[in-house]
């Protein structure tokens, strides 16, 4: 599974984002799973790019298709389920 | 609970026009435990009328010119839909300008804080309910004030000298927003003592109707109280009703004017199109006549010929619009003017004649299997000489 989390430098928010996110990968990513942070400040461009409407912005890159969910994104189990990913299973590899 | 959806929370639909199009996923975003899911098309689509009318809000994301344009093909769609900008490029100079072309709010996209956009969609979206919640309201006032209006003048006070005579009527319009329609009614007593009514009924139902209804029963008052009589009366509300009707529409008018004679003892009526008046007291009594065809379809109708009755001692008298009696009943037939008669029959008129004329449309109305769209108009006369209809209300005389 791969995640993109696009923020706007070092806010609480930012940073409940990304705790969230990596508890996802936690519990649902299995190998090669990975995490990307972009600040928006760094690469603008890159957001742009990626049509970023406001941060923080979490998507669900790969699998696809792509999914987006913006804003309070602490809530991991609400997190789960507008990602539309399966419950979780017991899966060797799983970090 | 719906796993991707924060629990008790409202959705509100959001269509996002920029230059990212439409991806292939979902997205979503999430304030206060409310949800606000995007639909993503390009700018271009801005005219998409069914797009934009089925969202709760509408996000353009672009620069001045691109935003703008999109802002104009939105006020061409018509669609009541609140509009925030989030501008690409700094928005400073121009935001007024989109403000005044119908943004409710322009957000500066460079580092937008999805708090702030949530805030301002949420915003937008409450004061455009707001607007269109006092709109409606300012709008039905409105309609129901034209109502009373064009009420009042469909059925007036009449203009009653003789204390011997009493009346009351009733007059329901039609049902839901601007189904008033044209049925109108008039009692006037002439210089000679004699008494002169009129029902008629204009096609049709709303404002224009009513409207053409309003006029034929004021001309007809004109005419009579101008001493023109009955066959220069008719002939003057035919060729008004020509004159004035909307051109594209063939409206015509059903009517039925009676005449009461000075000692009260005999009417004559003519009918053009309309049912004939009712004997509803001391007997009750259907005047079957033929009818002319209804004014405003021919030329050749007139005169309208007229039928001639006996009345008798302390007689009372029932005139009625069409609405009355084309009421469809549950075994699938109409009521029709004997089913009137036999209510009549079974309600005979008493001293308040308002209460008994509403009982009487009350009565009709709770027969009717079907939605009610047409007027009903009911006016009943009474010649007291023999006080068995009795006069303790107070109504009647002393009017003109």
């Amino acid at each position: 599974m791969v995640l993109m989390l696009f923020v706007a430098g070092r806010s609480r928010r930012a940073v409940e984002a990304e705790r969230a996110a990596r508890s996802i990968l936690d519990r649902y990513g299995g190998p090669g799973s990975r995490l990307e942070v972009i600040d928006v400040f760094v690469a603008p461009d890159q957001a742009e790019a990626a049509g970023i409407l406001a941060t923080p912005t979490l998507l669900r890159v790969s699998p696809g298709p792509t999914v987006r969910v913006i804003g309070e994104l602490d809530d991991v189990d609400l997190l789960v389920g507008l990602l539309d990913l399966p419950e979780p299973t017991d899966r060797e590899g799983a970090s | 609970m719906n796993r991707s959806s924060p629990p008790g929370a409202e959705a509100y639909l959001v269509l996002v026009l920029g230059q990212v199009g439409p991806g292939p996923g979902g997205e979503v975003l999430i304030d206060q435990g409310e949800s606000f899911r995007f639909t993503r098309l390009s700018l271009g689509a801005a005219g998409d009328r069914r797009r934009v009318r089925s969202s709760d809000c509408v996000v353009l994301e672009g620069g001045r010119l691109e935003v703008l344009d999109a802002l104009d093909e939105l006020r061409r769609t018509d669609a009541a839909v609140p509009v925030v900008v989030v501008a690409t490029d700094p928005s400073g100079e121009w935001a007024v300008e989109a403000l005044s072309s119908g943004a409710q709010d322009v957000l500066d996209g460079g580092e937008l804080d999805a708090a702030l956009l949530a805030r301002s969609i949420r915003y937008a979206v409450q004061r455009q309910r707001a607007e269109q919640a006092g709109r409606e309201l300012r709008e039905a006032r409105i309609l129901r004030d034209e109502q009373a209006r064009l009420e009042r003048g469909l059925a007036p006070t009449p203009l009653l000298a003789d204390p011997e005579l009493r009346w009351g009527a009733a007059y329901r319009s039609g049902g839901g927003r601007r189904l008033l329609g044209g049925d109108f009614f008039d009692v006037v007593q002439v210089v000679d003592g004699r008494l002169r009514l009129v029902v008629g009924d204009v096609c049709g139902h709303g404002p224009d109707e009513a409207a053409l209804g309003v006029a034929l029963r004021v001309a007809w008052r004109s005419l009579v109280l101008a001493g023109a009589d009955e066959d220069a009366t008719v002939a003057g509300l035919d060729a008004l009703l020509r004159a004035e009707r909307p051109v594209d529409r063939p409206v015509f008018t059903t009517l039925c004017d009676v005449t009461v004679a000075a000692d009260r003892a005999s009417l004559t009526f003519r009918l053009a199109g309309h049912q004939p008046p009712m004997l509803a007291h001391p007997r009750v009594e259907l005047w079957e006549a033929p009818a002319s065809p209804p004014l405003g379809l021919s030329t050749s109708v007139l005169p309208v010929p007229s039928h001639h009755r006996a009345l008798p001692p302390g007689w009372a008298l029932l005139l009625h619009s069409d609405g009355l009696v084309e009421i469809h009943l549950d075994d699938g037939s109409l009521l029709g003017a004997e089913g009137l008669r036999d209510l009549v029959v079974r309600h005979p008129p008493h001293r308040d004649l308002d209460g008994w004329a509403a009982g009487m449309v009350n009565e009709v109305e709770g027969l009717s299997a079907r939605p009610l769209r047409d007027d009903r108009a009911l006016v009943v006369l009474c010649n007291d000489t023999e006080a068995e209809v009795g006069r303790t209300d107070g109504r009647g005389g002393a009017h003109g």
